[in-house]
Order: C-alpha cells, then structure tokens, then sequence
C-alpha cells in the first residue's frame, strides 16, 4: 500500500527538490579516474576534492602490484565467509600487521568499515547497557547501536559536559554497562573529538570506550594511527574500529581491542560471519598501504602542507571553512540554492567537491565539502582556490 | 503541567498551524523530519532534563504520548 518513496520519505522529496534544479549530485560518475588527485566526468578532465584518499595510496604502485600478484595466484574473490572457506593466509597476514601496527594480541578484519561498526556496536553492548553516542555519529554507528538492543543515549556533538549531564541523568537503578562511542574526525563538518577529555569521562564512570577512526586513520600520529594515537590515549581507548576505505585507498574494515576475547566476535558476530570475506587483491593491497602508512610521515606532512595551502586560499577569499587543522575542509554555504549554484560551477571548472546538505548535516548547515590529499599539486590547488573565487564571485 | 510544557516547547521548534492537543500527531499533523525531531528531543531534553533514549522514539506519535514518556522518564531518572 504504501510505496517506495512514500516510505522514503524525506529522502524523495529532497530528490525531487535537486532533480527541478537540473542537478544529481548523488549520481555524478566518473567515466574515468587516472590517478588518486584526477578524474574524467562528462567527458571533462576534472581535479578530485573529494575522495577520503587523504594519502593518495589508491594508485600507489607498491599497492597495485602486490594487488595484481595476488589476483593472478587466488584469483579475484574468495566466495565465502571467513568461518568457512574465505580465511586465506593473506587474511591472517593482514590482521597480524594490524595488530603489530598498534601493538595489540588481536585484529580483526572485515568486509567494510560499516561492518567492523556493526559487528563491534552490536557486540560489546547487550539489552540492559546504555551506549552514549555524539549526536553526528556516522550512520553505521546508529545502525551497529539499533543492532546492540542496548539504550542509546545522544549527546550534543563534541560536547563533554552534555555527556557528563547525560550519565548523571542516567536512572540510579541502572544495573547495565555504560558504553561511549565517538568518531576521531567527523566526516562532514571535518572536526576532531576532544579525546583527552572524553577519555577523562570514560574513566571517571568505568565506561567502555569506542572511537571511530575512519577519516583521522593514516593522518594522525607519528604512525598514522588515528587520533588516538595523536592524542596520546591509544591505550584507554577499549574498541578502535577503522576502514580501508579512505586513507588506506582499497575497501575493508578492522577492530583492534585491549579486551581479551575480541576473537569471540569470530563466531558471534552477524556481520562478520554472514558476509564473504576480502578478495586477495584487496587484502594484500590493505597490507602494502598499512605500511606505507606506518612510515608515510613525508605524506602526512604533505598532506598537512596541502591542507594549510588549500586552508589559507579559501579563507582568503573569505569563505568560512568549519574547522580548521582538518584534511576535511568544510566550506559553509549560505543557502541551499548557493550551495547547489556553486557546486555545479565547481564542477562545471572540472572541480569535484562533495556537496553536504541535511540531514547528513545539521539542519541549515549547507556545504561543499573538500577533501584533501597528499598528491594534490600545488598547481592544483592554485586551480581549485580560483574555481572557487570565481563560482562564488569572491576574491 | 507536561503537556503545558509541551506545547510550549513544540511551539518554539516547530509553530504549529492548528492549536495542540494530546492527539496532534507528530509526522501526520505537525510534518516534523527527521532532522526536526531530533532538535525537539533535543529541547525536551534540555527542558525537562532527562534522556530521551532514541529507541523510544519509533513508538511516540503523538504529543500526548511523548507527555506520558517525559513522565515516566522523570519518575525514573530523578527519584
Ligand atoms: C565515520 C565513518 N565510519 C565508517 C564508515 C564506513 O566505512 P566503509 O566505507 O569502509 O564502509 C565511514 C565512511 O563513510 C565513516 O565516515
């Protein structure tokens, strides 16, 4: 009776909304990706600003050989879950170098981040529990809590005395565990969580603590750990899940844990048991990018150059950008209009930006969203600075 | 006196066209999204200070039901 859109809501009436203006921002494709910084759409050569390949490792050609060698000795997939048949030695070797990397017993693996959140959130907390979550968690983190069963709390976003007002009003009868989840750079506005201090909270009310590493991975740290490591408390941090799909440049997810007994998720947890694993291809690809990572300081320092270069270029134009000493440059709009106007414009300079608008952001929060990445030319950057002062007729 | 409450604080998130009542529903009447209710629990929150828990929110339709879950929610997180 009721049909698909209808169910959908929201969501087809903002389409709609895009579709009258002539625009499909969610359906831009690539007709061709020739490097990690450049792509061809719609026939125009056009620099990429927004791809999470903060490091550029996606075309590394240590990478892309270890990835082709891989292929050609198991073949491009494994057909099968890692309980069964989808366990290769490769999928071990990864998990031992993860592990290493962040001097833990254990890593696991799996087939996307979204899945290493499902399979940790709905492990660690259990009906009766209540997780606290920062009201702009990533959509995966809500989906892994909903799965728990477990009470979920939301805080107001990097907000460490809401969280702590949130605890005290938790019911004194409480019997469950108290769970906290956070992300180290959120994805859209491109800010980091104030970790020292929510480290704090965790320990003054013997709370398990959960951070989401996938944009602060590989850009962080004097390993690329995350901003765990950055901040200095890798080791109060109990589940910390990050992905392969950004700074590490291919696809997957993984979770390393101070807890004994994250092994049990080998067996208990739906979204690691009921999915094939990784092809070879992409694990020994992940294998060669986690290196590269561990030693990647002359990209991390490329990347962080790049970031001031775009920073300064776009504040000097006058745009607002959301937070500053982020890879992710959050460039505030106006309006809805403006915001549409001039990612077209963008685009139509051959400049691909994400474009964020609610409810992935907070409401009347509009913005084009770039991403920076160590193989980003200044040249390029030159380009992108002056596509923007031209589309927003600044500068 | 929730229900009071209430409409007052539904009223500064969201106006409505028609005057509250215990059965304005919030999707149906009021055309909240998602976006929109999460700022009203947010409110709600703050005003009656407790935790609105987001797994409860799939049962609560109308304003009269959040009034009876801001009850019970208070009874139990300051007794
Ligand atoms: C915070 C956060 N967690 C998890 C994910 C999911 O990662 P993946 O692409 O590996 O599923 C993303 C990516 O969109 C993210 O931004």
């Amino acid at each position: 009776m009721s049909s698909l859109a209808a169910r959908m809501g929201d969501l087809a009436r903002e389409r709609g909304h895009l579709a009258a203006a002539g625009i499909n921002p969610f359906g831009v494709c690539m007709d061709e990706v020739t490097t990690a910084t450049e792509a061809v759409i719609g026939g125009r050569p056009t620099i990429l600003v927004g791809t999470n390949n903060y490091l550029g490792l996606s075309f590394a050609p240590r990478a892309i050989e270890a990835a082709v060698e891989a292929t050609r000795r198991s073949g491009t997939g494994t057909t099968g879950s890692r309980v069964a048949n989808g366990t290769y030695a490769i999928h071990q070797r990864l998990e031992r170098r993860i592990a290493d990397l962040y001097e833990r017993p254990e890593a696991l693996v799996f087939s996307t981040g979204y899945m290493a959140n499902l399979a940790v959130l709905s492990t660690v907390a259990k009906p009766g529990d209540t997780i606290l979550l920062d009201a702009d968690s990533h959509s995966c983190i809500y989906d892994g809590c909903r799965l728990s069963g477990a009470t979920m709390v939301r805080f107001r976003h990097n907000d460490v005395e809401d969280l702590e007002k949130r605890i005290r009003r938790l019911p004194k009868d409480r019997t469950g565990d108290l769970v906290i989840v956070v992300e180290g750079i959120y994805s859209m506005l491109g800010d980091r969580a104030p970790l020292a201090e929510i480290v704090e909270v965790k320990k003054r009310h013997g709370a398990t603590l959960i951070v989401d590493e996938a944009h602060s991975l590989g850009v962080f740290g004097a390993k690329g750990r995350g901003l765990s490591e950055e901040a200095g408390v890798l080791d109060e941090v109990d589940f910390l899940v990050a992905t392969f799909s950004k700074s590490v440049g291919t696809i997957g997810g993984f979770c390393v844990s101070n807890e004994a007994g994250l092994d049990l998720l080998r067996y208990t947890s739906r979204p690691y048991v009921f999915t094939a694993s990784l092809p070879p291809p992409v694990v020994a690809a992940a294998i060669e990018s986690i290196d590269m990572m561990e030693k990647g300081t002359h990209l991390r320092a490329r990347l962080w150059g790049n970031v001031e270069h775009l920073h300064r270029g776009l504040t000097g134009l006058g745009l607002e950008i959301l937070a500053a000493e982020s890879p992710i440059l959050a460039v505030r709009m106006p309006s809805e209009q403006a915001l549409l106007a001039c990612w077209m414009g963008l685009l139509e300079q051959g400049i691909y930006v994400n474009l964020a608008l609610p409810p992935a952001t907070p409401q009347g929060v509009y913005l084009l969203r770039c991403s920076v990445c160590a193989e980003h030319t200044r040249e390029q950057l030159e380009r992108v600075i002056h596509a923007f002062s031209e589309v927003t007729g600044r500068g | 006196m929730t229900l009071e409450t209430l409409y007052e604080v539904i009223a500064r998130v969201k106006p409505p066209e028609k005057p509250l009542t215990a059965e304005t529903r919030f999707v149906d009447d009021l055309g909240l999204d998602s976006l929109t209710v999460m700022e009203l629990v947010a409110e709600v929150e703050d005003t009656f200070d407790i935790n609105v828990p987001i797994n409860l929110l799939p049962e609560i339709h109308t304003v009269g039901e959040l009034a009876a879950t801001i009850d019970r929610l208070r009874s139990e997180q300051h007794e």
